[in-house]
């Protein structure tokens, strides 16, 4: 191979290589990625706190006079922590009524959510994150400000910080 | 409720599948006899404890003790008409060190409106939530 050649092949090769590299960023974020209601979510882990199983649904301890999204509290190892109903304040559709999986997460404070089905832990590249502007919904009730595909299907990141300044939360 | 001390008394009630705890500072005095109560005094508004607790309207959780329930507490009047407040299950009173109390989080507390439930006690037979009708009696209810 001559020089000229070589020099092109090389060229051709850093190419493609740079656009390989230019599609990924290397920069990740992981998430959790839950069923709620019939949607799919992920769950940015840095709010993540813990996941587990309710033993018994009646540990739910419903509280009077309140609003509609918030479906009661819990005892965390001697801490009281609010139940959400996330797909109400989502605008999902109702919260399963079987459902025992328990998502916490923290931001100004400790709160759960009902899960339909705890999927997978999945690093995401930045770049396959993709804005989401939901016309349908005013501007402070949209929590859903992007997107990724998860196996074919698409899932919707919680902005927690839009979430927690709701008026659902704060 | 008495923050100064280590202890709470409070008083304890089974109200369908709750137990509940009510600070005894805020009770006059306990009743058996709830019917009779009404009948010789009406110290203000009654509520039916099992209907407070289901989360209706304090306006519309009153009703004639006289009909379905045994036993009353009388509230405590804090400036207002005081108030009465019925029920149909079991009673004690009981002393709980204050550290042993789960407050409700702030959150709870601002959007709990009015006030009802404030904490949780964790003891051998399960769990207490501990209400207040303080501020039914605030919001002009009572």
């Amino acid at each position: 191979m001559g020089g000229k050649e070589r020099i092109e092949e090389l060229l051709k090769s850093a190419g493609r290589n740079k656009g390989a590299k230019s599609a990924a960023t290397g920069i990740t974020k992981e998430f959790l990625i839950v069923g709620v209601g019939g949607a799919l979510l992920g769950l940015h882990i840095e709010y993540l706190r813990e996941v587990f199983d309710l033993p018994d649904r009646g540990d739910v301890i419903p509280l009077p006079f309140v609003p509609a999204h918030l479906l009661g509290v819990i005892n965390v190892r001697g801490e009281i922590v609010p139940v959400l109903a996330l797909s109400d304040i989502l605008g999902l559709g109702e919260t399963p009524e079987g459902s025992l999986k328990m998502v916490v997460i923290d931001e100004k404070f400790k709160a759960a959510f009902p899960v339909r089905e705890i999927i997978d832990l999945k690093a995401i590249d930045v770049k396959e994150l993709r804005s989401v502007k939901d016309p349908t919904r005013k501007s402070e009730d949209h929590m859903l400000t992007q997107e990724f595909s998860y196996e074919g299907k698409t899932v919707g990141v919680i902005d927690v910080l839009k979430l927690y300044s709701s008026r659902f939360l704060a | 409720m008495d923050e100064r001390g280590a202890l709470l008394s409070i008083f304890t009630i089974t109200a369908g599948c709750h137990t509940v705890g009510v600070d005894s500072e805020e009770i006059e005095r306990v009743a058996s006899d709830a019917g009779a109560l009404s009948a010789g005094r009406t110290p203000g508004r009654s509520y039916r404890l099992e209907e407070l607790l289901s989360g209706r309207s304090p306006k519309r959780a009153g009703g004639t003790p006289e009909n379905a329930h045994l036993s009353a507490l009388v509230l405590k009047s804090d400036g207002g008409r005081g108030g009465l407040v019925t029920f149909d299950g079991v009673m004690d009173v009981m002393k709980i060190p204050m550290s042993f109390i789960m407050p409700v989080p702030d959150f709870v507390r601002r959007v709990q409106k009015p006030l009802f439930v404030w904490g949780f006690h964790a003891s051998a037979e399960g769990l207490i939530t501990l209400v207040t009708f303080h501020y039914l009696a605030q919001e002009g209810a009572v």
